[in-house]
């Protein structure tokens, strides 16, 4: 009798995160090289323990509801995420745009908080979606407020991985670090703002679009208002916001990135 | 359960102790998700029923994955990073002002009065959509102006429906010399108007002075809630007193509240923000 291990079970449940729609154990196999047999004893053992469930009683499946509970239980672990919410919806209700919430992990940052705008064209980031700490606003917010040592960490982290930094990189953070807020025109343009405590970025609210273009000088500056309120709400009790995942070396954090 | 989905060749499948061992390293790392915080390795094989050794393994596979780390004394396990991987294709999340809508839509159309969304924020409430009237209406809306909760009938709704423990922490914290002209001036009137609304089940008002209004007004806010009984935001529906007067309010306030029960059915199963959660 064959037995699965514990990389196929992982590699599954990766392939089924990946895909944009449900996957036979044909396709799964085929997709990872396994075995048919391999793949249908990780599906049965995945289904087993609720983190695959079938997909509407096909023979095709999709990641079960042990799955998402797991990834609630993880944005729960970012005590920020539930204290941003109605700020963040404040800020969508007033700039109209489509308004996340971003925090670090390791050398990459992670939305995990989408309140969408009340415009008619809105984009839909996914929440979870990862980058590396020096790609889009809310990343580059965040990297801004970094200590010297870190930046100089990170960037040797990106050399042994051969990835290409911008080299007006600590010009930007500079810049991000006077204006108190950074603005991107790629994708239509994101502006994003840093909740500071103690002079770290505890996270970054990232809105769609240019917010000094088209709005009124007042709503940009209430904006600015909010996002000043959650630093003072997280001034509070700043060991609550604390990342949870600080304590690691950022270099043994490996994210798969969009 | 999916249990019932397995097969008895499944089933099968599942007794082999390898598969077996892989099936354990789930149930760990569900372990730990469902504990909430950091959890030791006898705690969770006693948990489990499981010998330490096994549950060893399972927490150094998942650490491996990135699935668990250490906390930070290096004693505990928490759920890790990689948990961010286990997206599928179905990435809504919930959001308050969409599922709202349409009940902002269907009161405005059965009134023709404007309709307002608010939720709590700190300790104010903020407006977070609106539907406003045509012709001569209530008020300008300053979006997403915050206004201490005890300061118009919406946010006093919102409050009636937080527990009194949360309520007393709001009237401490409350500095009710800074709109010396409203309505509620004390903490002893906060729960006047706190018990009047818990009792008529929704907030009622006339002519309220501070939102900048220049004319009599009626507003009637409404509370849209989760399983818990904890509110998402407040409906409010208000006019100009000459067209929109108290006795018209009482009697469109049964029909908001039926309208009502739809919206707590869909948001029954998601739980509300708990706005004080740091104070």
């Amino acid at each position: 009798m064959v037995n699965v291990s514990s990389q196929s079970i992982f590699d599954i449940l990766r392939l089924l995160s990946a895909a944009s729609r449900p996957l036979g154990i044909k396709e799964i196999s085929q997709n990872l090289g396994l075995p048919p047999s391999t793949a249908h004893r990780g599906v049965v053992t995945l289904l087993h323990e609720g983190y695959v469930e079938r997909y509407q009683s096909s023979a095709t499946y999709v990641l079960g509801y042990n799955a998402k509970r797991l990834r609630q239980a993880f944005f729960a672990r970012f005590r920020i995420r539930e204290l941003s919410l109605p700020y963040l919806q404040q800020i969508a209700f007033i700039s109209g745009e489509t308004t996340n919430l971003m925090v670090r992990v390791g050398w990459y940052s992670t939305l995990i908080a989408s309140v969408r705008g009340t415009n008619e064209i809105i984009s839909s980031p996914f929440i979870g979606e990862v980058r590396e700490l020096d790609r889009g606003a809310g990343s580059l917010a965040i990297m801004a407020h970094l200590p010297a040592e870190d930046l100089k960490a990170f960037l040797d982290w990106k050399k042994t991985r051969s990835l290409h930094t911008s080299r007006r990189l600590k010009e930007t953070l500079a810049q991000i670090r006077h204006d108190g807020r950074i603005f991107i025109g790629d994708d239509g343009g994101v502006t994003a703002l840093p909740i500071l405590h103690d002079g770290s970025a505890i996270a970054s609210i990232a809105i769609d679009g240019a917010i000094d273009d088209g709005m009124s000088k007042s709503d940009v500056k209430r904006i600015v208002d909010i996002v000043n309120a959650v630093s003072q709400r997280v001034q509070q009790h700043p060991v609550s916001f604390w990342n949870a995942y600080a304590h690691l070396d950022p270099a043994s954090i490996e994210l798969p990135t969009s | 359960m999916t249990t019932a989905e397995v097969t008895p060749e499944g089933a099968r499948l599942l007794k082999s102790p390898g598969n077996k061992a892989t099936a354990r390293v789930l149930t760990v790392l569900s372990a730990v998700a469902d504990h909430g915080g950091p959890i030791g390795v006898t705690e969770l094989s006693r948990k489990l029923g499981m010998t330490k050794n096994m549950a060893h393994r399972a927490l150094a596979t998942l650490i491996e994955h990135g699935y668990l780390v250490r906390d930070a004394s290096g004693q505990f396990y928490e759920l890790g990073y990689g948990v961010i991987q286990l997206r599928g294709h179905d990435t809504s999340e919930p959001d308050i002002r969409a599922i709202c809508r349409p009940f902002l839509e269907k009161v405005h159309i059965l009134t023709s009065e404007s309709v307002y969304l608010s939720i709590i924020v700190g300790q104010t409430r903020i407006n977070i959509d609106a539907i406003e009237a045509r012709g001569p209406r209530v008020t300008h809306i300053q979006r997403g102006r915050p206004l201490p909760l005890h300061i118009t009938v919406t946010g006093r709704t919102l409050l009636a429906f937080l527990r009194d423990s949360e309520i007393e922490a709001y009237i401490k914290a409350a500095k009710f010399d800074d709109y010396p002209d409203a309505i509620v001036t004390s903490g002893a009137q906060v729960w006047e108007h706190v018990r009047n609304i818990r009792e008529r089940g929704y907030g009622l008002s006339r002519g309220e002075s501070t939102a900048g209004l220049t004319m009599a007004s009626v507003f009637a806010a409404f509370i849209v809630v989760d399983g818990q009984n904890r509110p998402h935001a407040a409906l409010t529906v208000g006019g100009p007193a000459d067209r929109f007067s108290l006795e018209q309010a009482e009697k469109y306030a049964p029909r908001i509240v039926r309208l009502l029960e739809e919206a707590n059915r869909q948001l029954h199963h998601i739980p509300a923000y708990s706005p004080m959660a740091t104070t």
